[in-house]
Order: structure tokens, then sequence, then C-alpha cells
């Protein structure tokens, strides 16, 4: 009886040291946060479908550039937005003023509407030689640096922080 | 039909006039735990070397059938105890022997009697591939809503978005194709234009157990079956009535990140259903009605589901048993393909905050079991299996409408002790007329044929294929042998190693032949070209399972090594000009190794297990040289569970991890930005329960730590949720 007894203690502290060392090894795994909340910006883009004919362009991306410099736009681009298709390609009752949110880390950055000439889907799978190519299958928002300039957003991104562009943003091409 | 029907008919018939008697006389017995002496009703008791059998009734008494004048042995089983073999010298036909029959707890609880690795009974350990089976209790331990929240926690198993992966067979197909068989009571149950598993339909709380073949089963089981087979086997009428009310609800947490809030309202689920269980003379049934609600953790998660489900059993005499299947399930769901965006990662696209899908799914079966003779039994199974589904959104207003008819009659006969056979036919047929697909169908004629033969008494070889014609609109597919040989070497109770080698093929479904829609920005093309693809796997390994007492009162290992050369392999490929479709691609090859160890310890008071699978694998050039890692595997997973049982009250732990999926296709990761970041996966299950013979009540975490993931680009992993659930038999 007496050996009874003490073979029960004995597993009571067996199974007391086996889940201290399992709990203690849950949350030494537990410790990994897995995805967080990304920081980028967001705002609403209002671009008339009659812009998708008159320019000849099949999308509008949202480019983002670490620093401005229209000689160079390949090498400063950071980022892109999903494109933005004309209605007829998208559904029937479909809204001049659409939705976008970038990605981007933290810091400064200069976001210009980009007019694709190539289908949007061959600009997303072909995108690095699309920006090594001689001539950008792109338009910009006019010809002079004023009309580029006036068509485009700084932005300052926070860490973990969305950075709103509240204000109307109509695109011309 | 027509001619399929008469030649199913004209098959039975011969079968039918084919009827010989044989000398038999009756042995009597009883089945008792050999602790308590309580008598254990349902255990099942069958003739070694034969397909004679009986089940223990409600006093644990049984009778049986046996030969006269021959040695025999009787092997019973019972689920949660340990296989007893009992041999008897010959008896006269004037002798009535009663036995009693004492069985011992089986500490390691899963089943070792399946039936999917041969199509016939057989104890696990001479089973020639690798089979991991899951029993009731590791389903109800996790009060799991639906089978796919299990399967995970196994060793080779991973899902990805309602996909299931054994070993690395498939990718993600968008949901267009499918390498792993599901079968229901050994018939398939997959969507005859997709391949698809629609999880709802499987009875979870009716399952009496789980036999997953982790090797090609295209030798016994034909196309789709190349990367393994999953047999989901639905329990039989208990011997005494049985009325079961169970509901399980719960809450699914807001996010940890309040930038990720979406609703100010909880999100609750819950599964309530009724069953009643009623065996009458030699015959039984059982019925079951579940509803079903969950608000989903986000926005286009919800899905509502309604579900009748009922199998009758029919027994006439000792030699002829009928069993009738039905499953109808009605339900509508959200429709979603991916997030807002990763700021909203919970939130549906803008304009598709509406989009929704509903349906209805039909799937009836009939299997009649004919003993012919103590060592002949004829299997004759038929089933249809009817999807309808819509959907109505901004840019989807698919539809599709499925039928799949099946006919099968197989002939398993044991020649000599050392010596069975098994063939069979197998005629399927499907329709499908979808928006999505177009309208078209699909016809196979296959013939099986396995020999196993026993050597030394120590050694058993397997060897068998299947022949398999496929047609799509008339128009011939591919027209295939599958060999397999496999060795299993069983030198003592308790250990087995065990080596195959097979061929597996696998046809284009419907939905990667003609497929068109849209995806994102990505047209989805179809591809009428695309040819079967072919495989070749081998593997070797071993099992050994050890039972004490005491401080250690069970072991088990599984262990395996295994590779599979894909010729043809058939992926979702996004071509340059931005369009995706199923492409033929040259060559692959998956190779990994597999370790799963279980334990019991202190006279079964704590019980663990964990499971480890490592996996290569790799796209190959012409040349033979890798070229890429195939897209949306695993390369390390691991589970680990943790258990205590003590006086009714239950407590358990459960950690999976999955190393980050090297390779997608449709969106990549972009580190200037952090777009599109994939991490491994790290997932804690815990749960605390009370159980007696009535009443089971249980509370259990998922996703404890609220640890968030992709598994699948820009669809987040489920959100942690807190579940409560009650079983109560009336």
């Amino acid at each position: 009886m007496g050996k009874i007894l003490l073979r029960k203690q004995l597993m009571k502290k067996q199974i007391t040291g086996l889940i201290f060392v399992l709990t203690s090894l849950l949350f030494q795994c537990a410790a990994p946060t897995g995805l967080t909340p990304v920081s980028g910006v967001e705002g609403q883009i209002s671009i008339p479908d009659s812009t998708f004919a008159s320019a000849e362009i099949t999308a509008v991306v949202l480019g983002v550039l670490d620093r401005l410099d229209l000689d160079n736009i390949a090498d400063h681009l950071i980022a892109y937005s999903e494109p933005i298709l004309p209605c007829d390609v998208t559904a029937s009752d479909c809204d001049p003023l659409t939705e976008f949110f970038i990605q981007l880390k933290p810091g400064g950055y200069q976001i210009i509407p980009v007019g694709l000439t190539i289908p949007p889907e061959t600009f997303i799978v072909k995108i690095d030689s699309v920006l090594n190519a001689p001539h950008l299958p792109v338009k910009l928002p006019g010809t002079e640096i004023i009309d580029i300039l006036l068509n485009s957003k700084s932005i300052l991104i926070h860490e973990q922080q969305i950075t709103k562009i509240d204000d109307l943003w109509e695109i011309e091409f | 039909m027509p001619a399929f029907s008469a030649r199913v008919v004209c098959f039975i018939t011969v079968i039918f006039f084919s009827i010989i008697g044989a000398t038999e006389t009756v042995i009597q017995g009883r089945v008792i735990d050999s602790v308590t002496n309580e008598p254990l009703a349902g255990a099942n008791i069958l003739l070694r070397h034969s397909y004679t059998g009986a089940a223990a009734g409600n006093d644990g008494a049984f009778s049986i059938n046996i030969p006269v004048d021959t040695d025999f042995s009787l092997i019973v089983t019972m689920m949660g105890y340990k296989r007893q073999i009992i041999s008897f010298s010959g008896l006269d036909d004037t002798t009535a022997d009663f036995i009693e029959i004492g069985m011992t707890a089986d500490v390691l609880a899963s089943p070792q009697i399946i039936v999917t690795a041969t199509r016939k009974e057989q104890d696990i350990f001479t089973a020639p591939v690798a089979v991991t089976v899951i029993g009731p209790r590791q389903i109800q331990d996790r009060a799991a809503l639906s089978l796919e929240e299990v399967l995970p926690f196994e060793t080779g198993i991973s899902i990805v978005k309602d996909q299931i992966n054994i070993r690395g067979a498939n990718s993600y197909s968008l949901g267009a194709g499918n390498r792993s068989l599901l079968l229901l009571d050994g018939l398939p149950l997959l969507g005859s234009a997709a391949g698809n598993i629609t999880w709802a339909v499987i009875p979870t709380s009716e399952i009496a157990r789980v036999e997953v073949i982790k090797s090609s089963g295209s030798a016994l089981y034909g196309s789709s079956a190349m990367g393994g087979v999953i047999n989901i086997i639905t329990r039989n009428t208990p011997a005494t009535p049985e009325t079961r009310l169970q509901l399980k609800a719960g809450q699914y947490s807001a996010p940890k990140y309040d930038q990720w809030q979406w609703t100010n309202q909880p999100n609750r689920f819950y599964v309530a259903e009724l069953s009643h269980a009623q065996p009458f003379g030699q015959h039984g049934y059982w019925v079951r009605l579940q509803q079903r609600r969950t608000d989903g953790y986000y926005r286009l998660g919800w899905k509502e589901a309604l579900n009748l489900t009922g199998k009758l059993k029919l027994n006439f005499g000792s030699r002829y048993s009928t069993t009738l299947f039905g499953n109808f399930l009605s339900d509508q769901s959200g429709l979603s393909s991916l997030w807002k965006n990763a700021a909203e990662p919970f939130e549906a696209p803008g304009g598709y905050e509406n989009d929704r899908s509903e349906g209805h799914k039909l799937n009836l079966s009939s299997l009649f079991n004919y003993i012919h003779s103590a060592a002949t039994i004829i299997k004759i199974k038929a089933a249809l299996y009817s999807i309808n589904w819509e959907n109505s959104g901004l840019t989807n207003n698919d539809f599709s409408t499925e039928s799949k008819y099946y006919g099968e009659v197989q002939v398993s006969t044991n020649w000599t002790e050392s010596f069975n056979t098994t063939v069979g036919l197998v005629f399927q047929q499907a329709k499908i007329d979808a928006r999505i697909f177009g309208d078209h169908s699909s016809n196979s004629s296959s013939f099986y044929l396995l020999g196993q033969k026993r050597l030394y008494k120590t050694v058993n070889l397997s060897l068998g294929g299947r022949y398999e014609i496929y047609q799509v609109d008339n128009r011939l597919v591919d027209q295939t042998f599958s060999p397999q040989l496999a060795l299993n070497y069983n030198p003592v109770e308790g250990f087995a190693l065990r080596g195959s080698i097979g061929h597996g093929f696998r046809v284009p479904t419907i939905a990667e032949l003609y497929s068109s829609s849209q995806l994102s920005v990505f047209k989805v093309i179809p591809n009428p070209d695309l040819v079967a693809e072919n495989s070749l796997s081998a593997e070797i390994g071993g099992l050994l399972a050890w039972q004490g007492r005491g401080f250690v009162s069970g072991l088990k290992m599984d262990c395996s090594l295994f590779t599979t050369s894909f010729n043809q392999m058939i992926e979702p490929v996004i071509f340059t000009s931005g369009t995706i479709h199923f492409e033929n691609l040259t060559d692959a090859r998956i190779s990994g190794a597999e370790l799963g160890l279980s334990g019991a310890f202190f006279n079964n008071l704590f019980q663990t297990s964990v499971g480890y699978t490592w996996l290569s694998p790799v796209e190959l050039d012409s040349n033979g040289k890798i070229s890429d890692t195939l897209s949306y595997r695993f390369r390390h997973s691991f589970s680990g569970q943790a258990r205590v049982n003590w006086q009714g009250v239950f407590a358990g732990i459960e950690y999976r991890y999955a190393s980050r999926i090297e390779r997608v296709e449709l969106f990549q990761e972009d580190p200037k930005t952090g777009r599109d970041r994939r991490v491994p996966i790290h997932l804690w299950n815990m749960g605390i329960g009370y159980r007696t013979r009535q009443i089971e009540l249980q509370l259990r975490v998922e996703n404890f730590f609220q640890y968030y993931f992709v598994d699948l680009e820009r669809n987040m992993g489920p959100e942690r949720k807190v579940v409560f659930s009650v079983n109560y038999i009336l």
C-alpha cells in the first residue's frame, strides 16, 4: 500500500515536471508574432472614363517613387498600386472614383499617376523587363514638369500607420 | 448510360447464379473487457483468412459460422482495444462451442484494422504502404466542426484553402484539380468538374475512422489517387438505440490589432445536430440532422448549411448485407478569393461585399455485400453525387450543375491461407453544365487486380494494377495501366517494415481543361490540349508498436522515406501575357521523409504524439536538373499533441508548425515594401473537458496566441476562436 502511494506521489511529481517543461516550451515557441499591421498610403482617385480612350492607355497605376526624377522613373520606382481599369473592362455600374492602397515601408515618397500603354496583366507579370526597357510603356499626366507635379502627391509614411490622402484626387492625362 | 447499366446488371446476374454452398457449424461466445468483465457490445469477430464475421450484441454475445473439421482462428477487434487472435483445432459439425474472449485496452487508441490499402480488411502491420488512421476519439477530442480542422495535425498532411495535400503531391490549383482521392465508405466524393472536396458534406460526428493512404493509390483507385487516398468510414448502427444531441457554439476573437478591426459585431458560430440510431432485428440505421451557421472571421467568411444524412444497414442472414447511404446538403456562403488589401486583411474588396454562393449537394450510395463462401466475398457498389451551385456577385455569376454516377463490382478471394486476390470493375460517368467550364461529359471504365501472397510466414508480397480508359466529350483523353509492387515484412507482432513502388496517373479535370474566368487582373483561360500526368512513386518505411505498463504504457513509431517523380505534371502557370492556364510542366520530383511518434505514459494518464515531415518539392528541366521549387508546398512541417486524462477530466494541447511557403504563383513578396510577406505557421490549440458515458462537455481555444499568417496569397489564416461543445446521449 505504502509502495503504491509512493509511486503515485512520484508520478504526480513527474507529471508536474512534464507539464512545466511543456508550458515553458509552449511560451518559447509561441514567441513568433506572424503578420502584423502594415504601413502605407490610401485614398481615392478619380479618373474620368474618357481619359483611357483619349490618352490611349489601358489602365492607370499609382507609381511610388523614392525621389522625383522624371528621367529615371524606373530606378526610383518603389511600388505601384493595383491597376485601375476603365469601366468597360470591369463592372457595368463602374464608379470613376476608385479606392487605392499601396503598402510601403516608413519614409518619404512621391506618388505619381502613370498610364499604361500595355495590358495591365503584362505590366505586372513582366515588371522587371518593363522597367529595364529603354522606353517605359507608360504615359505621364502632362508633358511639363508642372503638370506632373500638380497631379502627384508627396507623402510621409510612419511605422504600422496608414497615411490617408483625404482630398479628392482627380487625374487628367 | 443504358449500356453502362446493362453491363453492370449482366455482371451482377452472373455473380448471383454462381452461388455454391459450404459445410459449416456454429461457434458461440462472449466478448468482455478483461479488467472490468463488462460485455463489449459492437466488438467485431472475423474468421481469419475468410470474410465470415459477426458483431457482438449488447451482452457481448456473438455466434459465427465456421467450416467443420479444419483448424481456424478468430480475429477479435474493438475500437480502443488490442486485437485478439484465438486459434482452434478442427471442430465437427455437431459441436457448439462457447468461448469467452477478454479484450485488453489499447492505449494508443487508433484502430488497427484498415480496409483502404488493399480494398479488404487487414491489420495495419501487414499494410504494404504508409497508412495513417484517425479514430473517432481524435476527432471528438478536438470538438472539430469539420474534418479539415483535424487532418493538418496528422503527419504529412496539410490543407491550403480547403485543398488537401498529402506529402506535397498537391499544390494550390485554384480549386481546379486534386491529386488526392476522397472516399466516403469506399466511394468517391470528389466534384465531377474540378475534383474538389466539399468538406461540409462529410458527416464528421458519424465517422468511425479515417484512413489515409499516403502513397500513390492509382493501382487500386485510379486517377485522382496518385497523391494518396483518404477514406472516411462512417459508423455502423450501435447495438443499442441511441439518440444524441450535439451542440458546438463559439465566437471568433476580434483581431489583435486595432488597425484590422472590421466589424463591431461579435462573430459567432454554431453547429447543432440531432442524431438517432436504431437497431431492429438484424438490421439497423442512423439518421442525423445538422444545422450550422458561422459569421466567419472575415467579411465574406459567413456560411450556413442544413445537412440531412442517414445510413441503413440490412443484414439478410450471415451472407448478405446491404448498406444504403444518403446525404443532402443545402448551403450558402460568402464568396471571396482575395482580401481587400494588407491594411484591411479581413475586409472584402470594394464592391464585392455582397458576393455570395449557394447550392445543393446530394450523395446517394449503396453497397451490397455477398459472402459467397468463407473464401470469397463479392461487393457491388453504386453511387450518385450531384452538385449544383450558383454564384451571385459583382463580377462572378457563374453556375454549375454536375452529376457523377459510379458503379463497381469487386470480388475478393482467399485462394489459400497465404494467397488472396481482389479484382474489380469500375464505371464512372459525369455530366457538367457550367458557365465557367462549359457543357461537358466524361466517362471512365477500369479494371483492377491485386494479388497478395504471404511468403515464409513473415513477408507479404502485393502485386497489382489498374487499367483505366478515360474519355471527355467522347474523346479519348488517356488509357493507362498503373502497376504497383509492395513488400511487407512482419516478423513479430508490433513490428513491420514495408517497401513499395508504383505508377500513378491523373487525367486533367474538366476545370483544368476548360476553366475560363477572371482572378484579379489575371485571366484564366482554357487549355484543352492538356494530357494526363504520370508519376512513379517509391517508399520504404517501418512501423513499431510496443505495449507496456506503468510509466510507459505504450509507444508507437512510424517512419518513411519516399520519392515521387512526376512526368507532365499539371500545374497552374502564369504566362508573361498575364494569363493563367493549366500546363503540363516538363517534370517534377517530390522526395521526403516522415517520422511519427506517439506514446502513452503513467497508465494511460498522459498521452503524447509528434510528427515531422520534410519535403523537397522541385521542378526539373528537360535535362533532369532542378530548375525551381514547386509552389504552395511546406518544406518542413511538425505537429505535436499532449493530453491528460484523469477520471473523466481531460485536457489537451496541440501545436502545428509549417515552414514558410517558398514559392507562390500569383503575388510575389516584395522586400522593398514588405508587400505579400509570407511567414511560417505556428498554431497552438488548447482544450479542457469532462466526459461521462452520457455527456461530454468541452471548452477549446484554437489559435490561442492569435498568430496571423497567409498560406494562400492575400487570404488571412484563421483567427482565434473559442468553442464550447456539449455532446449528450439521451
